[in-house]
């Protein structure tokens, strides 16, 4: 046998059969099939820039903490965010939601910025903290219709993703002058937290 | 476990082989593709039914979930709850078709998804009996789900079935090989999150589901 190809030729067939495929009815497939149920769902958390820079600032605290933490704080966060999309579907009354997590990217950020190693069950608190109002912010939103499993889906595969990517940029803290980037990262995340609270405050 | 030596090197190379699937079915999932969603694909019934636990995540995302958690457990489990699963959802399919149904919904699919994404998520370790009644409970359920949707118009029933068997089969061992093969650290990370994505979603599902029957 000859040594296989790069993945992206063999992720080919994959890319022909989307191009192929009929995207026609994509435009009143609200809610409605499997696929377009997905896409909406894994849209959703990358549209809120405080959701995402929190959300990268868990994977590259969880890079900067280490071993437990790096895996511990993937594997509990879409835990504690689910709880969270619970209280947010049933109504539960929760206020602040957006302060809540404009403040978490703030406290993240700073933690990341001045290397602040907390217990490990400080930091799952704080990541919790922030799970609860990401979750219920989205929860509050989700569509009671068909195709509700491939939106969820979709919104956890997307949250997750994100939390391996801020895990991606972590690993800097392997290069020389790593552990600086990467605060330096915090740092910027922080700042961009105080700009949208600020704004949030100022609306 | 040793790796055996003349393996292609596809099969020792964990990352390229999660490239591959990640390439592969996240476009697939994210493409609007309305005709395949409505299992009306005029492609045989062998065809529609290997695609139809693959097409809905209600189906899907358990036996996923089955296969990354009995691959951290180890022989004998790692096998024995996969074939019981297969075992079980063959017989749920049958009895579907014989229109034997115990299928009240979708809930139960929920749970599992729930349920196996935990234990997998948690490696949870759980006694061999329990958690060969649990797999068995769910997989007669899941086999029973593809034959009772109501919009899929099966004409030969055993082909259809066979096809169903294969893609729950092949989902269940090529996915619970690699886990049990690949020991490296990130791979089990990597189990562990999915199988955790997989609870959160099962956790979403359920709650939604809930709120609009009230």
């Amino acid at each position: 046998m000859t040594a296989p190809s790069h993945w992206a030729w063999r992720a080919l067939p994959a890319l022909v059969l989307m191009l192929v495929l009929p995207t026609g009815a994509f435009a009143h497939a609200e809610g409605g099939t499997a696929g377009a149920g997905f896409l909406t769902g894994f849209l959703h958390p990358l549209g809120g820039l405080d959701h995402v820079l929190a959300m990268l600032a868990v994977g590259m605290w969880g890079a900067q903490l280490g071993n437990p933490a790096i895996w511990m704080l993937p594997v509990a966060f879409p835990q504690v965010m689910a709880l969270g999309g619970v209280a947010g579907i049933l109504g539960v009354p929760l206020t602040g939601i957006e302060l809540g997590v404009t403040v978490s990217v703030v406290v993240l950020g700073s933690m990341i910025a001045l290397d602040r190693r907390p217990p490990l069950w400080a930091a799952l608190v704080i990541v919790s903290f922030f799970a609860v109002f990401h979750g219920y912010a989205h929860g509050a939103e989700l569509p009671g219709k068909t195709g509700a499993v491939a939106y969820s889906a979709g919104f956890v595969t997307a949250t997750g993703l994100i939390h391996l990517t801020g895990i991606g940029i972590g690993f800097v803290v392997k290069l020389p002058h790593g552990v600086k980037m990467l605060r330096a990262g915090g740092s910027a995340i922080a700042a961009a937290g105080l700009l949208l609270a600020g704004r949030l405050l100022l609306r | 476990m040793s790796r055996p030596t003349t393996a292609p090197a596809c099969l020792l190379r964990p990352g390229r082989a999660i490239a591959t699937a990640l390439f592969t079915w996240v476009p697939i999932w994210i493409h609007p593709a309305p005709a395949l969603a409505h299992g009306s694909l005029a492609v045989g019934d062998f065809y529609s039914g290997m695609l139809h636990p693959l097409l809905h995540f209600e189906t899907l995302l358990p036996t996923l979930a089955l296969a990354l958690w009995s691959g951290q457990l180890g022989s004998p489990l790692s096998w024995r709850l996969p074939v019981a699963f297969l075992g079980a959802a063959l017989v749920g399919a049958v009895a579907g078709i014989l229109e034997v149904d115990f299928y009240a919904g979708p809930a139960l699919l929920r749970v599992s998804m729930l349920v196996l994404g935990l234990l997998a998520a948690a490696r949870g370790r759980l006694p061999a009996s329990l958690a060969m009644a649990v797999v068995l409970l769910f997989g007669l359920y899941e086999g029973q789900s593809n034959t009772y949707d109501p919009e899929a118009k099966i004409e030969r029933p055993l082909l259809f079935i066979a096809g169903v068997g294969s893609s729950i089969g092949l989902i269940l061992f090529h996915v619970g090989t690699r886990v049990v093969r690949y020991r490296a650290f990130w791979v089990q990370m990597a189990v562990r999150v999915v199988g955790s994505w997989i609870a959160a979603t099962g956790l979403l599902v359920l709650a939604l589901a809930w709120a609009v029957s009230q």
